[in-house]
């Protein structure tokens, strides 16, 4: 069905896509609880096919106080990212059907809409108001725990997502004084402005030091909140990435770190939301390293990898929420043997496991491939050893302890009814999505920013890939049978966000004690000063001084005799 | 102890018992065929046949002995960041379903 076909859908490719959320999330503000689930599920479904069949092009320019804005700039690049939006959008709000939160429904739609909104900016000034957009509305998504832990991690991540703001905007203002223009696109990194722009992007693609609000709110939000969260904040940094700093070879370097660091921390964290947090940050890593390497094969691996990533984060974190849901807890220390009674939701984790481990036949195999390829096509043999580690690690996380901690390993006799139906549709719809893509890569391939010379299934690579995972679940066995695996354990891990809820504070508490103090002992010695002060004083001229005598006037009659008689000697002397 | 268990539970419980055996069968079944075919090697040591089983050992190992050092250097109590940190609480019972299986 094309858009001519009804004037009322062909009337909906002259909005941009975000206004049809915004009136969305008004009417979602004003709806009965029972209408307000088919809205969220519609409404990205209806800007999912006005994505789909909208022309590409700079589709709506405008001209605002001198500024040449773009709001709809649309290729291939910008739809992939934009269709996977709407379609995560509308997988999240039909997992998250039960829900009656307005806040969280209204805020759900404002964040895809901010997300896809800055996904087709044109331009650096409505990039950084939907930029900012995203970060305003998801952290309701937090809040609306309603915990005091969750206000104040809350109040953290939106800290540093403002932040990331700030300095875009501050980027892109230095950027047209440079370059007179504030279009957005590749950009050279080097001067300033570019440095701001870069820096903002990686915060919210969570580059290594910049990284901790992900592991920090992620796990803070609620069921619902953690899936849409996944999605939208850091892709749409990769994309600005991979629009902006395409082939910059730091990020090769960055990417690396990324996906390297996140496993080791990801094997000894108890709650299995911040697991998968970690994850996902390792996942970005390989991401990062294709837009580095920005060849047509890397970019087009980065945008594939995205796309696959977001399905299959998104079901593993719909599983462990649906966990959370039905036992009251993502601890892996209080989990255990959980497929006795919600078998449907483990083999639907067990789907994700694999999709994100890269087993062939799902979604990240034909992928995250494409990265490794194109990093093994440009010779990089240190950034290749890593992503071929960190595909091995990832296994063990993701693809192991998620579903082995929770629905296998040893029985921790809870007895939790399945996930409800509705969660259940959602995983499957998701999962379904994740075997389509690995069984027939091509569908996505057709999407990607270039044209797809690449054929994940050739025999060498199924084995290697087999290979690389097959043992690593033998070193993982092996390690549980010989005692040598980490095992859960209830604790806290300290990570980056330690130097501003530990250090900082703590720095800033000795800053204002020494302040303090300096300040007390100059009082103290202004006060001394001034109490000797006042003594002399007091001494001399208070009632008791000398000069405050009040003097007989039998007294001044004896004086004035006294010096009469003085002056009577001296003149009869003289 | 049997359990009235879901026809699904009962297949899954089925894979978990005999999940050991088909992993050594696929490990060696992956490894032999490495050895078999040209593995179109382009970096260094991938020409061997063992090369990603390897790896794949390898780096399993390395992220659990890393991460065991990871827990004795930076793990803390629970209530590190204070009683009502996130990762010390409860998540709201309100907001969840929680519910057994009937039997």
């Amino acid at each position: 069905m094309s858009p001519d076909t009804l004037p009322a859908l062909s009337a909906l490719s002259a909005l941009p896509t975000a206004f049809l959320f915004l009136p969305g999330a008004l009417l979602a503000a004003v709806l009965p609880a029972r209408l307000r689930p088919p809205l969220l599920v519609g409404l990205p479904a209806l800007a999912a096919w006005q994505v789909w069949t909208l022309p590409e092009g700079r589709l709506m320019p405008l001209a605002l106080m001198g500024l040449e804005l773009e709001l709809m700039r649309v290729d291939r690049l910008s739809r992939i990212f934009a269709l996977i939006f709407t379609l995560i959008a509308v997988l999240g709000n039909l997992y998250a059907w039960h829900l009656r939160d307005r806040v969280q429904q209204v805020a759900a739609l404002v964040y895809a809409g901010a997300a896809i909104g800055a996904v087709f900016a044109g331009d650096l000034i409505t990039l950084f108001l939907w930029w900012e957009g995203t970060a305003i509305a998801s952290v309701f998504l937090i809040w609306a725990r309603r915990t005091e832990g969750a206000f104040h991690t809350g109040m953290r991540y939106l800290v540093v997502q403002v932040l990331s703001g700030v300095l875009l905007l501050a980027g892109a203002a230095l950027y047209w004084r440079e370059t007179g223009s504030l279009d957005f696109t590749l950009m050279r990194l080097g001067s300033p402005a570019t440095w701001l722009i870069f820096l903002a992007f990686g915060i919210k693609a969570a580059f290594p030091l910049l990284h901790n609000w992900l592991q920090d709110a992620y796990p803070a939000a609620t069921v619902t909140g953690t899936v849409i969260l996944s999605a939208f904040t850091t892709k749409l940094a990769i994309y600005a990435l991979a629009r902006g700093f395409a082939g910059t070879e730091i990020l090769i370097w960055i990417g690396a770190v990324m996906t390297v660091f996140p496993v080791f921390f990801a094997e000894v964290e108890n709650d299995m939301r911040r697991v998968l947090a970690y994850s996902l940050n390792n996942q970005l890593g390989f991401m990062v390293v294709g837009i580095g390497i920005g060849s047509e094969m890397a970019l087009n691996g980065t945008a594939a990898h995205a796309f696959a990533h977001i399905l299959y984060k998104a079901l593993l974190f719909m599983s462990v929420g649906a966990v959370l849901y039905r036992t009251g807890t993502a601890r892996a220390t209080e989990l255990g043997g959980l497929y006795r009674t919600m078998p449907l939701t483990a083999i639907l984790a067990v789907i994700g496991a694999v999709s994100i481990s890269g087993v062939p036949l799902f979604s990240g195999f034909v992928t995250k491939s494409m990265v490794l390829s194109a990093a093994s096509d440009a010779h990089l043999w240190p950034v290749w050893g890593a992503l071929v580690f960190a595909s091995a690690a990832v296994l063990s996380h993701s693809g192991i302890k998620i579903p082995y901690f929770i629905f296998f390993a040893h029985d921790s006799g809870r007895r939790p009814a399945e996930a409800p139906r509705h969660m259940l549709l959602a995983m499957g719809l998701t999962a379904a999505m994740c075997i389509a893509i690995g069984l027939a890569p091509g569908l996505l391939y057709a999407l990607l920013p270039y044209p797809v010379e690449y054929h994940p299934y050739s025999g060498y690579h199924v084995v290697g890939q087999m290979q690389l995972l097959l043992f690593g679940v033998v070193a993982f066995a092996l390690a549980m049978r010989f005692g040598l695996h980490p095992g859960e354990k209830r604790g806290t891990l300290l990570d980056s966000d330690w130097l501003y809820r530990r250090a900082a504070p703590a720095v800033l508490g000795a800053a204002a004690a020494l302040v303090r103090a300096i300040w007390g002992a100059g009082a103290a010695a202004v006060g001394a000063l001034r109490a000797a002060a006042m003594g002399f004083i007091r001494a001399r001229s208070g009632p008791e001084g000398r000069l405050a005598h009040v003097w007989p006037t039998g007294s001044m009659v004896e004086w004035l005799a006294i010096i009469l008689g003085v002056m009577l000697v001296v003149v009869y002397l003289a | 102890m049997s359990e009235n268990l879901p026809p699904l539970a009962r297949l899954l419980g089925l894979v978990e018992r005999h999940f050991l055996k088909a992993l050594a069968a696929g490990a060696a079944l992956a490894l032999g065929a490495g050895f078999a075919i040209d593995m179109h090697a382009k970096a260094p040591l991938e020409s061997f046949g063992g090369f990603y089983a390897l790896a794949g050992f390898v780096s399993l190992s390395t992220v659990l002995i890393v991460a065991r050092l990871l827990r004795a250097l930076l793990g803390r109590q629970e209530d590190y960041y204070g009683r009502s940190a996130v990762n010390a609480e409860q998540y709201p019972a309100d907001q969840l379903e929680v519910r057994d299986r009937e039997p």
